[in-house]
């Protein structure tokens, strides 16, 4: 299109056109580069809801008394969901709330996958707690709770794999006496990589979401 | 005039006085040094007081930032972590940094071998630190 007087009504100066051009180019190389970033980002598995654990950490791998006195190993836990947690009977605090809480997310799901998760938890008190005491409490909470056991050094190796600890405090005047552990449950997929840290401040529906999302994957 | 005074340029490169006699000019640095010397003595105590107990004198239940070298396999890093009595509370992107709380007094102290420790007392900021110390020292005075 040109003016009245003849003369073109945009001119372009030398090398101007390949400048537009190219910066066009970049433009949507850039663009194309968010959108496949955007699609990564979507297509990304699995969104967790608590703490993901980096692939280094150590698998699941034991060997424990469990409630009836014979020994259990990660081997009988092959293809389910475990839930690692170490604690003590005589808790009177996190324990039974960090076990009700699991059991209350357990319940929120299917029955047919909750069979495929169970729940270890680790007494670190086994003085105290024999294999009776230990089925009659974690009994309380579900059937897919197991308790378990072992002499105090094997625990504190356990214990210590995980980068957890437990401490045991001086008896009082009726000889009862506290153990001070962590709160954190350990959760492993079905092949025994540990995958989640479940901490005190995640919430049954965000457990429950990464159990069934574990339970998929 | 005073403007005049300290905008001359012998005074404007510090410690370069060309009007003093170099003997005089030793003997300033001298005195300063001495000076902080002495006052380093004085607080040493105090500071190294304060810093280690500030730093290693864990209670139950403090919280811990802990960094291992990064050439540390996860694994070790944990098995330190859990062997010198805390416990892992959180993980990052990184897994050579760590959160965990000690379970007893001298947790962070055994950890520092291995790994730089930084303790958060009470809430994870900066002002925790001093708000300990300053705790502590008053409930030292109320006994």
């Amino acid at each position: 299109m040109t003016h009245a007087s003849g003369k073109p009504a945009c001119r372009h100066l030398p090398g101007e056109r390949g400048r537009s051009f190219a910066a066009r180019k970049g433009l949507a190389g850039v663009a194309a580069a968010l959108l496949v970033m955007l699609a990564v980002a979507c297509s990304e598995a699995p969104q967790w809801q608590t703490r993901t654990l980096e692939p280094g950490f150590p698998g699941l791998d034991f060997e424990l008394i469990v409630e009836d006195g014979e020994t259990i190993t990660e081997a009988q836990l092959e293809d389910a969901v475990t839930l690692l947690f170490f604690g003590y009977t005589h808790c009177p605090d996190v324990c039974p709330t960090t076990l009700a809480r699991l059991g209350a997310a357990l319940r929120e799901l299917p029955e047919a996958q909750r069979d495929h998760v169970k729940v270890l938890f680790v007494s670190v008190d086994p003085e105290r707690d024999d294999p009776q005491r230990l089925a009659s409490y974690t009994g309380a909470f579900g059937a897919q709770f197991i308790g378990a056991t072992a002499e105090p050094e094997r625990l504190r190796q356990l214990a210590s794999r995980y980068g957890s600890s437990f401490h045991h405090d001086a008896e009082n005047e009726g000889e009862h006496y506290l153990v001070t552990h962590g709160s954190n449950v350990l959760a492993f997929d079905r092949e025994g990589s540990a995958r989640l840290l479940i901490r005190p401040e995640d919430g049954v529906e965000e457990i429950a979401h990464d159990l069934r999302l574990l339970l998929a994957s | 005039m005073i403007y005049g005074y300290f905008s001359r340029r012998k005074w404007r490169v510090a410690g370069s006085r060309p009007g003093l006699p170099a003997s005089r000019r030793l003997r300033h640095w001298l005195a300063a040094i001495l000076l902080l010397g002495a006052f380093g003595l004085a607080y040493a105590g105090t500071l190294g007081y304060l810093f280690h107990e500030a730093t290693f004198l864990t209670q139950p239940g403090d919280r811990l930032v802990v960094v291992f070298p990064p050439d540390r396999p996860v694994a070790t890093a944990l098995e330190q972590l859990g062997s010198a009595g805390a416990t892992l509370t959180g993980t990052t992107a990184w897994p050579w940094l760590y959160r965990a709380r000690a379970l007893d007094d001298g947790a962070a102290e055994r950890l520092a071998p291995h790994a730089w420790v930084m303790r958060m007392p009470g809430q994870p900021t900066f002002a925790g630190c001093i708000a300990f110390v300053l705790n502590k020292r008053a409930s030292a005075d109320s006994w």
